[in-house]
């Protein structure tokens, strides 16, 4: 069972996850300087903890670690949205929000008919 | 409870307005835009959100019923083991007031039923419906944000730009927090207090994304979160109407809707596709990224999304239609407004000028007694009009309320006052302000027994058929507490009516009136108890006779009903109670008699027993208003046997004395009467007998001793004047009963009754023209002419006897009392004791004593000679009484 993120585990994931490959510190610290005002004693401690936790790997290059993703984005997102609660709201609750359109309700048929039904009331 | 009926009924009602409107929308579309029912959506949420309230909002509408009542009756669930689940309306409350004892329980209601008034368990359950149906939104919501933004990041530059560019355009001042998130399905706007604007993480095109931000800010400036929440809010009080979530869902497309139409508002076609495009190109996107996708076609939302479409590329110039929602509006309040949904009010306490009222109509005094004549727990129990008019007192009953509830139609009244039955409380219900009960829970148990009970009696007696029973009334004659249970003694009041009234005499006791009997002598009382949990039973049916014996009820139930002793009667127990009892006890010869331990031994030896145990009391009870004043129930026993004795002090009036002193009324043995030496049989005089052959017989010491009582039983203190005359027989010498002339005065000497009444005193000290100092013995002139007509073996004549009388007896006489009187304060009684004896042939008994003799000289003196020797002779005449013949001095 893979471990739940907190908020700013996440973030620091999500910067690893966007950079591609294996990162040092200094460049999440950096990533994380916009929303979290952390300093980087305080990010390496949080990174080594994320390697506890299973979801990054810390490889030593020279004098420097470099931390490599272990789980993907992909899963990780589908075992956070498999929670008894995410799945009661998490995914598309749609009570007080004002979105686009009704996220949930289109299908792949539907995708079709809409395309041919455009097309048909813009005269194509 | 009113507010949820308010409610539903708002509910109801708005709700089919919307089915209506959804149900017409294609009509509608065609002249008028979406803008008027967005309109509508948001003031129908507000008129669901304030139903609650509404009665405060317009109170008006109190005045005025509503055309269109719909009732709803009150209801309970009821759960039983038994019975299951049901649906049933309240059982009534039984507000009857009591006479300060325990309700009687209803023995057969199941135990474990237990029920829930629907009036309030149903207002509960929307409240709880409410909050669990907020929680959910709630928690959703921050739940949806707070992932949504966990997953999210600020926007590129790129993006701010054009955020800032459309911000510009739409002339907006402040614009919501931008960022982008991988958890977005698609672009939103969320949280009010601090709203952001989500874009999913996607590559958008700039056309694409202006319009994305252009749509999402659209809503901000409409505010239309806080229009969601009204919606919500709504549907949160109306959570079990299937109707206004139907209007949610409806709003939530219109809104949409409307949104689309102000995003291209005045845009060209061109554009209008533009927009069509990123609308689809989206949903697409949204595929991508395998969200979940739930079955489409039921929740239509490719149906949603053509409308868009149609009514984004569609005409435009529909109107605004103003007019179509104030009609819309109107038309639902004043539906709503027209249509009471009620429950028939409960019961309400009546005002304190409404009890007054009351008591003033039940006191009136030309009333007649229909209300409080008498208690009855309906009207079957009445006794018949008939009945009723004749027995009809004048005597005026009156009585408080204290409090009373209405409750429709029924009025009940709790009263306060001295009924006819002897209760001081009752519950008087009226129906249509006609009395049809007058009763509490006690009377009621009493009237049902009363009823078995005198059913259960067959015929009248005699084989009278009885054609009709009624009870004229119940009257509580006694009740009182022992130990834990409460007694209660019922005077029942029957009367019967004969099938055949020719048939009848009545007996002493009976009454008739207008063809109806009763026999009040032998009218039952019930004796009921009543236990701790307020259970009743019959303990025994008494009669109204009983009351004759002289014991108070208290005493009857406790000696006869609870313990089973036969209690005999007052005044009838031991020692007797007659004149001579009487008379000594005025004299004060009997102190003894006022001990209860002396007397209870002293009746117990007469009986042959001994207590071998101390005598203790059991009870002791004190009352007033009896022939007695206390009564005792005193326990003892003699071997083994165990006794309880029944005893009362008794307090007798004599003229204006009054004596009093303990009275044994009866025992009760455990385990059976006993079977005591009888007590000394009779004296064994020896019986006349034919003379066996002309010869003589001594006579033995115990016959001697046996003829000996005979003139020696006045001696012993007894109360007889025969016994103590007998005494004199033998004061002086005669041959024949003609002989005792001189003597009469010595021969009575110590008979007679004394003389107590002052009138008689008087006239004989007037006679006698001296005071008397002494006492005075009063000798009737038939205890005379008896006693000297019995005591000798000759037949005397009337003449005789009456010369002896009048010419031989100077004893001072007064003719009104018809007796003659001796004055004097000593004794002459005498203890014989006869030496020997023989019978004669002829049954003739001579015996030889010696004794001191009373002798007449011719002079007329009268001289006493010593220790003379004498014969008496005698013969026995009847069973056990010897006719004198001689008493001779002996050679």
């Amino acid at each position: 069972m893979m471990k739940r993120l907190g908020d700013a585990e996440l973030e620091i994931m999500l910067a690893v996850w966007g950079a591609g490959g294996p990162v040092q510190s200094g460049y999440i610290h950096q990533q994380l300087r916009g929303s979290r005002d952390w300093a980087l004693p305080a990010v390496i401690t949080a990174m080594n903890r994320l390697v506890e936790k299973g979801f990054l790997s810390c490889e030593k290059r020279g004098r420097s670690n470099w931390y490599r993703a272990e789980v993907t984005e992909g899963a990780y997102k589908a075992a956070e949205g498999r929670g008894l609660i995410d799945r009661l709201y998490g995914s598309s609750f749609t009570g007080m929000v004002a979105s686009l359109y009704d996220g949930r309700a289109i299908g792949q048929e539907d995708l079709t008919e809409l395309r041919e039904y455009l097309d048909k009331l813009e005269g194509k | 409870m009113e507010l949820l009926l308010n409610t539903v009924k708002w509910g109801l009602v708005t709700g089919a307005a919307a089915l209506l409107l959804t149900v017409i929308k294609p009509l509608l579309d065609k002249r008028y835009s979406p803008r008027w029912r967005y309109g509508v959506w948001l003031v129908m949420a507000l008129l669901l959100l304030l139903a609650p309230i509404q009665p405060l909002l317009l109170p008006r509408q109190e005045v005025i019923e509503p055309p269109v009542q719909i009732r709803v009756p009150r209801l309970e669930l009821a759960v039983s083991r038994e019975e299951g689940v049901s649906l049933q309306r309240p059982t009534e409350d039984n507000t009857a007031a009591r006479t300060g004892v325990r309700p009687v329980q209803d023995a057969d209601a199941p135990a474990s039923r237990r029920t829930f008034d629907m009036n309030r368990v149903l207002p509960a359950m929307w409240v709880l419906g409410a909050a669990a149906f907020a929680l959910y939104h709630l928690l959703g919501t921050w739940t949806f944000q707070h992932r949504m933004l966990r997953w999210s990041r600020p926007p590129d530059e790129d993006t701010v730009q054009l955020y800032a560019s459309v911000q510009r355009d739409m002339g907006l001042k402040r614009t919501p927090c931008l960022r982008v998130s991988k958890w977005a399905a698609s672009p939103m706007l969320t949280g009010l207090v601090r709203p952001r604007l989500v874009v999913p993480d996607q590559d958008y095109s700039q056309q694409e994304l202006g319009f994305i931000l252009r749509h999402e800010l659209t809503h901000y400036r409409r505010h239309d979160l806080w229009y969601k929440l009204a919606v919500l809010a709504a549907n949160a009080v109306h959570w079990f109407n299937p109707l206004v979530y139907l209007m949610a869902r409806e709003a939530a497309k219109d809104m949409e809707l409307t949104c689309d139409a102000a995003v291209v508002a005045g845009a060209d076609a061109l554009a209008r596709r533009a927009y069509s495009e990123t609308l689809l190109a989206a949903v697409h996107r949204q595929k991508g990224l395998g969200r979940s996708a739930l079955s489409t076609h039921f929740y239509g939302g490719a149906e949603v999304m053509k409308e868009r479409f149609r009514n984004i590329l569609g005409s435009q110039g529909r109107k605004w239609g103003l007019a179509a929602l104030v009609l819309t509006l109107l038309l639902t309040v004043a539906t709503a407004c027209a249509v009471g949904l009620s429950q028939p009010s409960g019961p309400k306490e009546l005002t304190k000028e409404e009890l007054e009222a009351w008591q003033e109509k039940i006191n009136a005094p030309d009333q007649r007694g229909q209300y409080l004549r008498r208690m009855y727990t309906d009207r079957t129990y009445l006794p018949p009009q008939e009945l009723i008019e004749s027995l009809e007192s004048s005597e005026q009953i009156h009585a408080t309320v204290l409090s009373g509830t209405q409750n429709g139609d029924t009025v009940t009244l709790e009263l306060e006052g001295s009924f006819s039955s002897g209760l001081s409380r009752g519950t008087l219900t009226l129906a249509d302000g006609e009395p049809v009960s007058f009763t509490n829970p006690l009377y009621t148990a009493v009237e049902e027994m009363a009823w078995n009970t005198i059913i259960a009696s067959t015929t009248a007696g005699q084989g009278v058929e009885i054609a009709e029973r009624c009870i004229t009334s119940l009257y509580c004659a006694e009740s009182l507490q022992l130990e834990d249970t409460f007694w209660y003694v019922w005077e029942v009041y029957d009367w019967f009516k004969p099938a055949d009234m020719s048939q009848i005499t009545l007996a002493g006791g009976m009454e008739e009136q207008n063809g109806w009997i009763s026999n009040s002598y032998y009218a039952p009382v019930l004796i009921i108890s009543e236990d701790g949990s307020g259970n009743m039973s019959l303990e025994e049916v008494s009669a109204a006779w009983q009351l004759e014996n002289g014991f108070t009820w208290e005493d009857y139930v406790y000696c006869h009903t609870i313990l089973g002793m036969d209690m005999g009667a007052v005044l009838n127990g031991w020692p007797e109670i007659n004149m001579e009892f009487i008379q000594s006890q005025l004299d004060g010869h009997q102190a003894g008699f006022n001990d209860w331990q002396d007397v209870a031994r002293s009746y117990l030896s007469q009986l042959g027993a001994e207590p071998t145990e101390e005598l203790t009391i059991v009870r002791s009870a004190k009352t007033e208003g009896q022939d007695y004043d206390e009564s005792l129930v005193v326990r003892t026993a003699c071997g083994e046997y165990a006794a309880r004795i029944l005893m009362t002090h008794i307090v007798y009036p004599v003229g204006d004395q009054t004596v009093s002193f303990w009275q044994v009324n009866s025992v009760w043995w455990d385990p059976e009467v006993p079977d005591f030496t009888p007590a000394e049989e009779p004296v064994d005089i020896p019986e006349k007998e034919e003379p066996p052959s002309g010869e003589s017989e001594e006579l033995s010491a115990d016959a001697l001793a046996a003829i000996a009582d005979y003139f020696n039983t006045g001696n012993t203190g007894g109360q007889d004047s025969y016994a103590r005359a007998r005494n004199g027989l033998l004061r002086f010498p005669y041959e024949s009963f003609d002989g005792i002339r001189h003597y009469l005065e010595i021969l009575f000497y110590d008979a007679g009754e004394t003389v107590t009444d002052e009138e008689e005193l008087a006239a004989l000290e007037e006679r006698m023209g001296t005071p008397i100092e002494t006492d005075c013995f009063r000798l009737t002139r038939k205890f005379i002419r008896e006693f000297l007509s019995w005591e000798f073996v000759e037949e005397v004549s009337d003449d005789a006897l009456r010369t002896m009388l009048e010419e031989h007896l100077s004893l001072p006489n007064l003719e009104e009392y018809e007796a003659f009187y001796l004055i004097h304060g000593d004794t002459m009684m005498t203890s014989y004791q006869f030496d020997r004896g023989i019978r004669e042939a002829d049954g003739t008994i001579k015996v030889y004593y010696t004794t001191d003799l009373w002798v007449w000289e011719e002079s007329g003196e009268m001289n006493i000679l010593w220790d003379q020797p004498m014969c008496a002779a005698m013969q026995l005449v009847g069973q056990d009484t010897w006719g004198m013949i001689s008493n001779t001095i002996a050679e």
